[in-house]
């Protein structure tokens, strides 16, 4: 029992288990240490995604939203709802003190993140631990150490996993990263301690280009992140994304769920996602399944995460960072494995045991995700606004994860998702045949949508022969004179 | 105000997108407040071309 945090001694100890326990044995047949009323601190699908996993356990559930989302179906198909403030993020979804307290009215037992907003905050992990409620996810110390990209690093190469060269922390001085460039090799890439979603990153070929982007890395960052700390990896040129999906309870336990092929992406916004990968033996998820365990075991991780690697053309692993979080492409190994990782979420947090080993975890078949956005699919402008017609074909094989329907606004205060496209296939050619046919027939009229851009991913000879890497989309760059400030 | 340079950024679903100028000019009147809610269409300056 080593690796239990001391937080779960206190949920066992606190008078809501108690209540749990005693109510627990005149009704309907439920876990002893199950939560009674759970609240979703998200929106959009994913928050229906986790009233899905909680009415099926017979779990309340209590949505909070915006201003901008009163109409939406997380709040429709919520037990409960609260209003937590105004449309833009930082006054609602990103609101702490607003959050606990929606939790606290409620009589919530525990707190689900979701993904995005507060998710990796272990702050409000922190909070929640104060108030006791639980957060659903690794424990705080866990999360903020593998938030701060430069500790992560070295906590996983000490756990023995492959790593790129690289300033073993942030560099300081231009000077520094000057020599530091000069011992790896250029090209290098400068990217932020703080790091998330490539703001803060630059890639260098020479050291001529060095000082400029070192400058602006940090100026990037420290915009971002309130954080300017920079440090340097080598840079591959053509690596594949590649990550793999780990579970772990409170009594050490820990198991992988295989991996996920992410390397069609743009901005580094994943648009296509699949497992398992082509590139990815028996043999090597085997291998880099159990490294990435053990890694997770040796800090003491709970919970659901993902493991994100680059892999080279000669299929060696590179770490990348670890999001300690349910991932939005998490359906493409549920759909292989079986397991809902939203339940198990649920059960670990309550103190569960896992209730399979990694012996019992089998891959069926190949799942592909789409990722539905509301933008323009040449120029990728955003395209907020009301869907006049939504449907989605089922059928079999077809698992469509959304929280848009027909009359319903796309506001323009969040990202731009609006449904994840999940197939299912014997193999790869099945279900690349079965994303294809579900998304001609789809139908959503008055926005704009990246449908007609996934149906070329779809046609591609590259994708289709498996030829992939992460400057894949680079080919499908917008004409448009709409430049985006990103990449100013 | 010459031709290509930023005027402001409009932030739509996360990303931020610049909006050049497509005119050299000089800018006469600003319609928005910062951090407003604009819609498609919707005047955001008054520009006196420069001749």
């Amino acid at each position: 029992m080593a690796g239990r945090p001391p937080s779960l001694k206190l949920w066992r100890d606190s008078p809501k288990l108690a209540r749990d326990v005693a109510a627990s044995e005149g009704g309907q047949p439920r876990r002893l240490h199950m939560f009674k009323k759970i609240l979703i601190a998200n929106r959009g699908e994913i928050a229906l995604r986790v009233i899905f996993a909680c009415r099926e356990l017979g779990i309340r559930t209590v949505a909070v939203y915006s201003e901008a989302d009163e109409n939406s179906l997380h709040v429709r198909f919520a037990d409960e709802d609260i209003c937590i403030g105004p449309a833009p993020s930082a006054d609602s979804y990103l609101n702490v003190p607003a959050i606990i307290s929606a939790a606290e009215i409620t009589g919530a037992d525990a707190i689900h993140p979701g993904y995005g907003f507060l998710s990796e905050s272990a702050y409000l992990a922190e909070v929640c631990e104060a108030c006791h409620i639980r957060f659903i996810g690794p424990d705080p110390s866990v999360i903020r150490l593998l938030g701060d990209k430069a500790k992560a690093r070295r906590a996983m190469k000490k756990a023995g996993v492959p790593m790129l060269v690289g300033s073993d922390g942030p560099v300081e001085t231009e000077e520094k990263a000057l020599k530091v460039a000069k011992d790896i090799g250029y090209p290098i890439i400068l990217k932020a301690v703080a790091g998330g979603g490539g703001r803060g990153m630059r890639v260098v070929g020479a050291a001529g280009d060095l000082p400029h982007a070192y400058k602006t890395a940090q100026r990037e960052a420290e915009a971002a992140f309130g954080l300017g700390d920079v440090y340097i990896e080598k840079y591959l040129e053509s690596p594949r994304h590649i990550e793999f999906q780990v579970l772990g309870d409170h009594h050490g336990n820990v198991i992988h769920l295989g991996e996920r092929e992410c390397s069609i992406q743009r901005r580094h916004q994943k648009l296509l996602e699949e497992s398992p990968s082509i590139a990815v033996s028996d043999k090597v998820r085997r291998k880099m399944g159990g490294v990435v365990a053990d890694a997770a075991r040796a800090v003491q991780y709970t919970n659901a995460g993902t493991f994100e690697f680059l892999m080279d053309e000669k299929g060696n692993f590179f770490f990348m960072e670890v999001n300690t979080r349910i991932q939005v492409e998490h359906p493409v190994t549920e759909m292989v494995t079986g397991i809902d990782i939203v339940k198990e979420q649920l059960r670990i947090a309550a103190g569960e045991r896992l209730s399979f080993k990694q012996s019992e975890v089998m891959f069926t078949g190949h799942a592909i995700e789409c990722r539905i956005n509301a933008e323009d699919p040449d120029t990728f402008v955003p395209s907020p606004g009301t869907i006049h017609a939504f449907s989605l074909p089922g059928g079999p094989g077809v698992r469509v994860d959304t929280a848009a329907h027909s009359e319903c606004t796309i506001s323009p205060y969040y990202d731009s998702m609006i449904a994840k496209v999940i197939v299912h296939g014997m193999d790869r050619q099945e279900a690349i045949a079965r994303m294809r046919r579900t998304l001609e027939m789809a139908v959503i009229e008055g926005i704009r949508t990246t449908i007609p851009l996934h149906l070329r991913i779809l046609a591609d000879a590259d994708f289709i022969a498996g030829r992939l890497n992460t400057h894949f989309m680079e080919r499908y760059q917008p004409k448009s004179k709409a430049r985006l400030a990103e990449s100013a | 105000m010459k031709k290509g340079q930023v005027l402001c950024i409009i932030e739509a679903m996360k990303l931020m997108n610049e909006i050049d100028s497509e005119y050299d000019g000089e800018i006469l009147s600003i319609y928005v407040e910062n951090g407003q809610a604009v819609q498609y269409g919707e005047r955001l300056f008054a520009i006196r071309l420069r001749t």
